[in-house]
């Protein structure tokens, strides 16, 4: 399975990509280091500090099939008060508007022992409004796991879907939960930013779940039952 | 932009129906060659700007706080948008 970065992705969609490398999958940063084949392709798509250009990146495929994967983000929508949910709602509707296959993917906070805002959460960082936001956190292996088998085929590429845990918890909860687990602090950050998590409404997980195959990890199985 | 400081900037509704009324009586030449003036002009106002300017916030009525910088991405990705739609359209593209 080959997939082409449609520029230099942002977080979490290029770890999320280099995680599916160790499944088999090869990620290319462009079209320029594609192996001279006619092996068809996935063209990766998310935000990040470039300009999308669709039918450039299509161009530079040659004569390779093609389908295109969006890693958006839960919020994205074209009123959303945060400039990044904004982006990615353009981003989405301009692949929608493409006419080529596609799986859009709206990633919810991942959590995990090692993720990002995991090890911010970790250091107990002051919270706006106390952390009484409502998330759908899902574990980083299932996002992963996601991208696995609809890459490798095992889910069919169409539609878009929530990946989001089903269990609701509110940002203090989770830091809670994270500060009660050990590991380092370094390496935190608000991802996404806190100015989207504001804007997350409740997701729905069970389509994302159905389609996919995937019982979400809950927090307890990894993370203790306990809060600290 | 350029010249104010927190300017207003209002939200355009692209799919107005009387903007949009008469778009399909619209000479496809025409509309294309006026669109390319208009662009030409818009490239040679934002050239020789410095990130500085690139900076500037105006005030969107729909979104807030809108930096130069992430606007003009805007107009150009929506440009390319369109520009894989034509292609589209004119079968030109896998």
């Amino acid at each position: 399975v080959i997939v082409v970065q449609a520029g230099p992705l942002g977080e979490p969609a290029a770890r999320l990509l280099a995680a599916t490398v160790s499944r088999g999958v090869t990620v290319h940063a462009d079209a320029g280091t594609l192996p001279a084949t006619d092996e068809p392709v996935t063209l990766a798509v998310s935000d990040g500090p470039y300009v999308f250009d669709f039918l450039a990146a299509v161009r530079a495929l040659g004569s390779r099939r093609f389908r295109v994967l969006v890693l958006s983000r839960l919020g994205a929508h074209p009123d959303a008060r945060a400039a990044s949910l904004q982006r990615l709602w353009r981003l989405e509707e301009h692949v929608r508007g493409g006419g080529a296959p596609t799986l859009t993917l709206r990633l919810a906070p991942l959590v995990g022992s090692d993720t990002p805002l995991w090890r911010m959460l970790r250091g107990r960082p002051a919270l706006p409004r106390g952390g009484r936001k409502l998330l759908n956190p899902i574990h980083e292996a299932d996002a992963v796991e996601t991208l696995a088998r609809a890459l490798s085929g095992r889910a069919a590429w169409e539609g878009w879907y929530e990946v989001a845990g089903a269990e609701v918890l509110s940002l203090a909860e989770l830091r809670d939960r994270a500060a009660a687990t050990p590991g380092p602090t370094a390496g935190g950050a608000w991802e996404p930013p806190l100015e989207e998590m504001d804007e997350h409404r409740l997701a729905e997980s069970e389509a994302w779940a159905s389609h996919f195959g995937i019982a979400p990890a809950p927090l307890a199985a990894w993370a203790g039952a306990g809060v600290a | 932009m350029l010249t104010h400081e927190h300017p207003d900037v209002a939200a355009v509704e692209l799919t107005a129906p009387e903007r949009i009324r008469g778009y399909a009586a619209q000479g496809s030449a025409a509309v294309l060659a006026e669109w390319r003036d208009l662009r030409r002009r818009l490239v040679a106002r934002l050239a020789p700007l410095g990130r500085a300017d690139w900076d500037r916030v105006g005030v969107h009525s729909r979104r807030g706080s809108f930096p130069l910088g992430e606007m003009v991405r805007d107009w150009t990705e929506h440009d390319l948008s369109h520009r894989r739609q034509l292609a589209l359209a004119l079968g030109r593209v896998p």
